[in-house]
């Protein structure tokens, strides 16, 4: 793959990635770009962490405050859940309902429930229901 | 106020007059019928009032099914007491069932049967459409 670089301070910064399929280099590129810039930090028993978005299974609201879920532990975070929605690394994510921004790369199935609820399993375990509201936003950020 | 309680009271407003114009709808086939109807200005008056009711109860409970934080039973269960307290309440306040043991019984079981029915329908949509999203979501796991 060729690699062009144009330091010009008058254009919009932007990578562009022109490839014959999804590699797994595509992959660590997009990762690398949609983390740049981002530092979020998460508090969990005394400790804190950076956080890197693409581990974080949901972003929740519990009791007026925003955690990250990253595997069995809960990151508490300083920032809301608007301003987690509007983050660069945001095309991981899709709101589930109001309180629950959930990435797709950490869900492992959906699931029915009696009264035609949705509920999205995670692979660390962790289950929500998708509001009926968003349930037309997570088909279409899943492609369908 | 609590943004459930105001979808309720705002879908039962703008649903509400639907409920005097199907009693109207009724009462025009069933002249067109043959069917002799005579009414006293009371009884028209009760059921203008009762249909009213009917059908602001019935959309406004509606947004049970949208209450994140109540389960889908617990939402299944307020709207099908709902629905069925103010029909029932409608039906025997204008006489349009008679308050007898057997044809309340009649007339409960047909109403438990169709809203399981209905909630039936909406699972096996629901879970059919939850089969193409673990495709999707399977094929964007293996990328």
């Amino acid at each position: 793959m060729k690699c062009f670089t144009f330091i010009d301070n008058k254009q919009e910064e932007k990578v562009v990635i022109y490839a014959k399929e999804k590699t797994s280099l595509v992959e660590e590129i997009e990762k690398l770009v949609s983390s740049t810039g981002v530092s979020l930090t998460g508090t969990y028993e005394d400790t804190t962490i950076l956080i890197d978005p693409i581990e974080v299974a949901c972003f929740i609201v519990e009791g007026g405050k925003i955690f990250a879920l990253i595997g069995e532990k809960k990151y508490q975070l300083k920032e809301r859940l608007y301003q987690l929605e509007d983050m660069p690394f945001n095309e991981y994510f899709v709101k589930l309902n109001q309180s629950c921004l959930g990435n797709i790369k950490q869900m492992k199935e959906f699931k029915t429930s009696i009264g035609g609820a949705t509920l999205v399993i995670f692979k660390n375990g962790y289950k929500d229901y998708i509001s009926r509201r968003e349930l037309k936003h997570v088909k279409e950020r899943i492609g369908l | 106020m609590n943004k459930y309680v105001k979808s309720y009271l705002l879908r039962g407003l703008i649903f509400a007059g639907f409920g005097p114009i199907i009693l109207a709808i009724i009462y025009l086939i069933l002249e067109w019928s043959g069917v002799k109807v005579e009414l006293s200005v009371y009884q028209i008056c009760s059921a203008i009032i009762t249909t009213y009711v009917i059908a602001f109860v019935h959309a406004g409970s509606s947004i049970f099914p949208q209450i994140e934080k109540w389960s889908p039973f617990k939402s299944a269960f307020f709207q099908g007491i709902s629905l069925y307290t103010v029909y029932t309440a409608g039906y025997l306040i204008n006489n349009w069932i008679p308050l007898k043991p057997i044809v309340i019984l009649i007339y409960s079981l047909t109403f438990v049967v169709a809203f399981i029915i209905i909630w039936i329908i909406i699972y096996l949509v629901s879970k059919k459409t939850v089969k193409k999203m673990n495709n999707k979501l399977n094929e964007i796991n293996k990328e």
